[in-house]
């Protein structure tokens, strides 16, 4: 157990962990939609990953190493959120599960929301080559067009302002040198 | 004596251009951000924390606490002149004061609510000086023990004061407090969690997550409802005032909400919108015509505004003297004091008395400039609603990158707040808080690191037989458990 945990403890591990993670989640869903419950699977899945995320803290617990020497471990503190967590999490499944009647959320514009995401992501991945002036000027406008806004010349403006100010006021005034990329450096 | 003589030494810190100016934009900044619905106190504080980088720590802090004052006002222009409150504890002060608006006296509405705060935060500010000082000494006597128990309390109050979603706020605290342990161990340095991801040694940075989970989250949840209009205002309406008399007549509400406002401000996880609404309560209960709350009653707005106010002071208590945020923008005001490598807590009073008493005086100039500002601008800040969301919105989204950016130059920290941000969506619409999830975020290493050092110094038992430790721990019992009574009974 304790070498499995400790085997996971690096970027393979956690992407096993995760889709280990969305695996389980999924087929729970299948089950509490089998079982009548599609009214509330969003709040049940909430709980359920909120139990994952204990379980997969508590299970890594046991791959932090421990000095014997030491009368502080460092394995407490995560055992000592993690398993209440887990126990609270799964107060919080029987809950939802027993409750008459959950209030579901409303879903809206999730597309625009996956879309801001990407840009917002797009924005942050450019840091590098583009800058951040460039970057964030860029993500302004797009993020503007995208939430419908339609007069081009303040489009522009608020682009162009953005990235004066942020220049003026980061790199001029406080002096903390935001990154004005590799295709622009000298 | 003594005090008096660090407070004029604090003020004499003030006095010049520079430090004026300094709480002037704060309290600019915070009444527009405050007055922009979607944008919170913690929110406005968040944001702008990266603008002090370059300051120095005290005229920080001055900055960051105006904007915090000022923006608990700035929510309440809004609220009585278009019914949207532009700060969540403003929603009591649109209970009265947009009825006051809709009947032709919008200038009531907003007098009262200026003055009110404007008091109500003299009263908060003066119970923060005259408790903060001795508390802190007493503090400075606590063990490790006190301390970790102490902070344990401070965690339970936020689910035994979340009524009916205590196990969503429970979970919160507690996903926090997990999520504080990624990084090195602060006690033996053994890595945890952290998957060979050398930016995750050192933990999630706090204003990267704290901006992704008050601004982004919620600019999310808004881009999701999809909708962008600017609200419609009529600004000539905002004409008689109340007078001197009227004002006066009010006096015993604001300095009831006042007090009642402080005292529950001093609460993690309570704040000036529970603050805002007892406050009212009790003045409804108190008043010879309770008939007229909802109608447009000034001691209903007078009660809201001077609670919501002055719970900015009382959250300030257990900041400064202990270490523990009373609120979600006093924990924002923990990561600037953090970045600003000075430790929250009483050592504050002995090691940098300076900036504690600027930092009071501050508060008296916020407030001055405040009631200034507020008579002066009232027609300019309403304009501010005006602002399209298609405009504001990304705007959040860019001072939201630069803010996580700046902290440590790292790209990855941009990724952590907008992480943070998607979570903290997800889980506002299944109904989790998010500022439980901060304070464990915040209180995490001050519990781990006194826990630890409890056991070396004497083992689990010395957290039961220290009497306060145990006092603290008894109440922390009792606080955890009241809410799973309240629910046995109910049903």
């Amino acid at each position: 157990m304790e070498e499995l945990a400790s085997s996971l403890n690096n970027i393979k591990g956690l992407a096993a962990i995760v889709g280990a993670g969305a695996a389980l989640l999924v087929l729970a869903l299948c089950v509490f939609a089998a079982c009548g419950k599609k009214d509330r699977l969003g709040s049940l899945a909430m709980a359920f990953v909120m139990m994952e995320v204990a379980g997969a803290f508590l299970f890594l617990t046991q791959g932090i190493e421990v000095n014997e020497f030491m009368e502080s471990s460092p394995r407490l503190m995560p055992q000592l959120w993690g398993i209440p967590l887990l126990l609270v999490a799964i107060l919080q499944l029987i809950r939802v599960w027993r409750a008459p009647l959950v209030k579901a959320p409303r879903h809206g514009r999730l597309d625009k929301v996956f879309i801001v995401f990407v840009v917002v992501c797009a924005a942050i991945m450019s840091f590098k080559t583009l800058g951040f002036f460039v970057s964030t000027g860029a993500m302004l406008a797009v993020l503007m067009l995208v939430l419908g806004e339609r007069r081009f010349v303040l489009i522009a403006g608020m682009s162009a302002g953005w990235m004066l100010f942020t220049w003026l006021v980061f790199n001029k005034l406080l002096l903390l040198g935001l990154p004005v990329g590799t295709l622009f450096a000298r | 004596m003594e005090l008096f003589t660090h407070l004029w030494a604090g003020l004499q810190n003030l006095l010049g251009i520079k430090p004026v100016l300094v709480v002037a934009a704060g309290v600019v900044v915070g009444i527009l951000g405050g007055a922009m619905p979607g944008v919170s106190p913690s929110m406005a504080v968040a944001i702008l924390l990266p603008f002090t980088f370059g300051m120095s720590p005290t005229m920080g802090m001055v900055m960051l606490c105006a904007i915090y004052l000022a923006s608990n006002y700035g929510g309440s222009i809004t609220a009585v002149m278009i019914n949207t409150p532009g700060t969540p504890s403003a929603v009591v002060t649109a209970f009265d004061g947009y009825p006051l608006a809709k009947n032709g006296r919008p200038g009531y509405g907003l007098g009262v609510s200026l003055v009110a705060s404007v008091w109500g935060g003299f009263v908060g500010i003066i119970i923060l000086i005259l408790f903060s000082a001795p508390l802190a000494k007493v503090a400075l006597k606590f063990w490790p023990a006190e301390y970790f128990s102490l902070a344990l309390m401070g965690l339970s109050t936020v689910s035994s004061m979340a009524g009916k979603r205590w196990v969503e706020s429970l979970i919160a605290v507690l996903l926090g407090l997990l999520l504080n342990t990624i990084g090195l161990d602060h006690v033996n340095g053994v890595n945890r969690f952290t998957f060979d991801i050398l930016n995750l040694f050192d933990g999630f940075s706090f204003v990267p997550a704290l901006i992704g989970l008050f601004a982004l989250s919620e600019v999310f949840q808004n881009v999701e409802e999809n909708d962008y209009s600017a609200y419609k205002t009529v600004t000539d309406k905002v004409s008689v005032w109340p007078s001197v008399r009227e004002y006066l007549s009010l006096k015993w509400s604001i300095l009831r909400s006042g007090v009642l406002g402080t005292l529950i401000g001093i609460f993690p996880g309570a704040g000036g919108t529970i603050a805002s609404f007892i406050a009212y309560d009790v003045e409804k209960r108190l008043s010879k015509h309770p008939e007229q709350f909802g109608q447009g009653a000034l001691e209903g707005v007078a009660a809201a505004e001077a609670s919501n106010s002055s719970s900015v002071g009382g959250a300030l208590v257990p900041l400064l003297t202990l270490g523990i945020p009373g609120s979600a923008s006093t924990a924002v005001l923990i990561g600037a004091l953090m970045i600003h490598e000075l430790r929250p807590g009483p050592e504050l009073f002995t090691k940098h008395p300076d900036l504690v008493y600027t930092l009071f005086s501050s508060l008296f100039m916020a407030n001055v400039v405040l009631y200034l500002l507020g008579t002066w601008g009232s027609r300019l800040w309403i304009k501010v609603t005006q602002v399209p969301k298609t405009v504001l919105y990304p705007m959040i989204f860019a001072f939201s990158i630069v803010g996580s950016f700046a902290v440590r130059a790292s790209v990855f920290d941009v990724g952590v707040c907008l992480g943070f941000g998607i979570v903290g969506w997800m889980l506002k619409k299944y109904h989790y808080p998010l500022s439980p999830i901060v304070l464990g975020l915040v209180l995490g290493a001050l519990i781990e690191t006194n826990l630890q050092m409890t056991l070396v110094m004497g083992g689990p038992a010395l957290l039961f037989t220290r009497p306060l430790s145990a006092t603290l721990l008894a109440i922390t019992a009792v606080l955890l458990v009241w809410p799973v009574i309240v629910e046995l009974r109910e049903k």
